[in-house]
């Protein structure tokens, strides 16, 4: 049931906008907000400046003019330590799972708990037992039960087990927040429909807001509560799956709906065949 | 998966942390003694440089401020430093080469060969530049050519060494296709093997010739030739300005060749 | 998936040089520049030939070798070892730091990035012999100078390569540890130093054999060892002696070979 906490914006943001050098802006005065819960789609063709506005929610990329607040509090006026902490509480996943591959799989996931660990302990590599403890766990929940992996490196695995390890990554930081870029253009259709069931799984049991930028349009009808469109770095459509009707799809993708279907299609049997 | 596995596969996690957390430990002891060792047999002693460290700053009130005067001087002395890093490493492009053919075990006629080739390019390399040139200045006096030679010599040595080293990690499936399809060996070697170790080649020689510019400022100590010459004069004499002055010119002339050598990496790799 | 070009590729690549007006140009500059080279350094076939009998003559003096100085080199060459470990030890030590600092990736801001490159470049630029002369003054003759002479070039040579290595990196790893609030220097060491590790233990290899080799000639400095009974019988034209030192030190560098080679299997 909704009740005052639930109605408090996890993530919000207000007139941002981002420019690189001289470039036009990639992102231009965009606000919104997100609530406690909420599964986002940020929907579009590359280069519209998903990525970009992503980037801002951790502040991976520090926005040129606008406020970012995460969970109440705003990103742009924290200290470099506060920053660090914040950024706990926001987990993030990628496209190309971003894994240390000569590291262990197990090593891997206790990454995401380096903003806990102590001085010493981190320059000696000696992650507590505490510590493999939660990674094991999270990789269970992950959907990596085969402990023979767990001590394998990291690119010994294949693409739907890299991201699920950095999943695992992701949940033993415990986040409030997930940010998810891209993160199944690089595996196969098989592996897409079980990572991003386990994503909105996670997300529903613990209560999680996500954000996700995707270009698979049937992907983005299933999954999402709500998407947003974007296309020349500002917001075109917001609003439930329902209400994407062709006519936006051809807005925001600038093609007829013949053509992005056959794009789509094409994208789609590509993965199938790796 | 039941708690009851989890906690298994934690243990064997933390039994096999600790099995490679004591080889660690084992190697770092291993190399803290060697390194211990060592420091007491070379005399290592911090506080007696703190101490002398004032003696170098007494030095160096003596050596500045640099006598610029004698750039003019320096100026032949400092192109032969170059000549002869140049051809110190061109020429024993013509004889490391082929080496390296015989010395690679994948090229090599007879694994005989490659050990003696091996060992004759070992040698070459290991002594120091410096010992060669001395020695050929003892044989054929002062001047700059005992010091090409001397270079060229080590650097048959070491660009063998790196020459060698490349095509042996050259990929074995062209090799084998073109023998397969009846090419001559020299045809393998020139089509096969040489395009692909080419790049490694060129930049393991681009790095031998930023070593051999720093080598031949040095060989002049011994009186091959160069600004090295100069340089122990002036030290001799207690010239001290002077001996900055080429020291600056080194180091200025070392910076450009190191610029030099990275743009021509970039073009050529 | 083919793991090389294919032989038309190669085949193409080899027979296909084009003669540009640049390449020409260029071709012509190299043999200029080596003509004057040659006149410069005075190298000439008269040269070799007046030279030529003389070498053979310094040969002849050089064989048989020495044997019973062999046990007088027991010392000196034990000397010359601890030079080349203590003084790799502690260059790759201090290297690591700089790898962190000089690498404009992880670095934590330009102001200490470029004062650290250039600290690199001139401990890389001057020569470990000068840096020996250098610290004569300040320790006296003897090994230590040597010792510190080599570990400022060592720090200056691997902490640029490592650098470089650095600023090489897949930024992904970097981007997620950082996502998840990692300060920058727990980035670099799991995010960076994991994949230029087995690059860094074939340098401090690499310059393990280069820092013994130099010791021999640091010798010639008062800094002991094989290479000052070297140099010491070269001047005194105890041929015979040195040829013996001479073989000495080939042996100990060999077997430094071996046993890196050795080590390298195992590591990587």
């Amino acid at each position: 049931m909704n009740n005052q906490a639930d109605q408090h914006a996890m993530v919000e943001v207000a007139h941002l906008t981002k420019a690189y050098g001289n470039a036009a802006p990639a992102i231009e005065d965009i606000s919104l907000s997100f609530k406690k819960g909420e599964f986002i789609v940020l929907l579009g063709p590359s280069g519209v400046g998903k990525s970009t506005l992503l980037r801002c929610l951790n502040f991976l990329v520090r926005p040129t003019s606008g406020v970012v607040r995460v969970n109440g509090e705003e990103l742009g006026a924290l200290s470099k330590k506060g920053l660090l902490e914040a950024r706990h509480h926001i987990g993030m996943i990628f496209q190309e799972f971003n894994l240390v591959n000569r590291m262990s799989v197990l090593m891997n996931v206790m990454c995401g708990r380096l903003g806990t660990l102590s001085t010493w302990r981190a320059l000696t590599y000696n992650f507590s037992p505490e510590d493999h403890e939660l990674a094991v766990r999270a990789l269970v929940r992950a959907g990596l039960e085969d402990t023979e992996l767990y001590l394998r490196r990291a690119d010994t695995l294949s693409g739907g087990q890299k991201q699920r390890v950095a999943i695992a990554r992701m949940l033993i930081q415990e986040p409030k927040v997930i940010l998810a870029d891209e993160p199944i253009a690089s595996l196969d259709v098989v592996m897409r429909i079980q990572i991003m069931d386990l994503i909105r799984d996670i997300a529903d049991r613990d209560g999680l807001t996500v954000v996700m930028s995707l270009h698979q349009l049937d992907v983005a009808r299933t999954y999402a509560d709500r998407i947003i469109a974007l296309a020349g770095g500002s917001v075109t459509f917001d609003g439930p799956p329902a209400e994407l009707t062709d006519a936006v799809v051809e807005r925001v993708f600038m093609k007829s709906i013949d053509e992005v279907d056959e794009e789509q299609t094409v994208e789609t049997a590509e993965a199938s065949t790796e | 998966m039941t708690t009851a596995i989890a906690s298994g596969v934690l243990d064997a996690v933390m039994e096999e942390r600790r099995v490679s957390r004591r080889q660690y430990m084992i190697i770092g002891m291993v190399v803290l003694a060697a390194a211990l060792w060592s420091a007491w047999g070379t005399e290592f002693n911090i506080p007696k440089l703190v101490n002398g460290l004032p003696m170098i700053y007494d030095l160096g009130g003596r050596m500045l401020p640099p006598d610029f005067t004698i750039l003019e001087d320096l100026m032949g002395p400092m192109v032969e430093t170059l000549e002869m890093a140049l051809l110190g490493t061109t020429i024993p492009i013509f004889f490391a080469l082929p080496l390296a053919f015989l010395c690679a075990v994948n090229t090599t006629p007879h694994p005989l060969v490659s050990v003696v080739t091996r060992l004759i390019v070992g040698t070459f390399r290991t002594v120091p530049e410096l010992i060669w040139a001395m020695v050929l200045v003892t044989a054929v006096g002062l001047g700059p050519f005992p010091g090409v030679l001397a270079l060229t010599l080590h650097s048959i040595g070491g660009l063998g060494k790196f020459y060698y080293e490349a095509i042996e990690s050259a990929d074995p499936g062209v090799m084998e296709a073109m023998e397969a399809a009846g090419a001559s060996r020299f045809k393998i070697i020139w089509f096969g093997v040489m395009p692909n170790v080419l790049p490694v080649m060129m930049s393991s020689t681009l790095f031998y010739w930023e070593y051999n510019n720093r080598a031949s400022t040095v060989l002049g100590l011994v009186g091959a030739g160069g600004i090295g010459l100069a340089l122990t004069h002036a030290l001799q004499d207690f010239r001290y300005p002077e001996v900055v002055t080429c020291l600056i010119l080194i180091v200025l002339i070392l910076v450009v060749i190191d610029r030099i050598s990275a743009f021509l990496r970039g073009r050529i790799i | 998936m083919s793991t090389g070009p294919t032989l038309n590729e190669t085949a193409l690549r080899a027979g296909s040089f084009k003669m540009t007006p640049l390449r020409m140009g260029v071709m012509l500059v190299a043999v200029g520049v080596y003509w004057t080279s040659i006149k410069g350094t005075e190298m000439s076939i008269q040269e070799f030939v007046t030279g030529f009998p003389a070498i053979i003559d310094l040969l002849s003096q050089m064989f048989p070798p020495d044997w019973s100085y062999l046990k007088r080199l027991g010392w000196p060459v034990i000397e010359t070892l601890q030079i080349g470990i203590i003084s790799t030890v502690v260059a790759s030590i201090l290297a690591l730091p700089m790898a962190f600092l000089a690498a404009k990736n992880v670095s934590p801001h330009p102001v200490i990035y470029l004062p650290i490159r250039l600290f690199l470049t001139v401990c890389r630029g001057v020569s470990e012999i000068i840096w020996a002369l250098l610290f004569v003054v300040a320790v006296g003759l003897g090994p230590f100078a040597g010792v510190i002479a080599l570990i400022i070039y060592c720090v200056g040579v691997i902490g640029k390569l490592l650098a470089e290595a650095v600023e090489a990196v897949d930024p992904g790893p970097l981007e997620a540890m950082t996502a998840a609030g990692a300060s920058r220097w727990k980035v670099f060491l799991y995010g960076a130093w994991p994949q230029v590790l087995p690059l860094y233990l074939s340098y401090c290899l690499y310059y393990w054999d280069h820092n013994t080799r130099q010791a021999v000639v640091l010798g010639f400095v008062g800094a002991g060892g094989v290479g000052y009974a070297l140099f010491f019988n070269i001047s005194t034209y105890y041929f015979e002696k040195a040829m013996m030192a001479m073989i000495v030190l080939v042996l100990l560098i060999v077997a430094i070979d071996r046993f890196c080679l050795f080590l390298r299997q195992k590591i990587i």
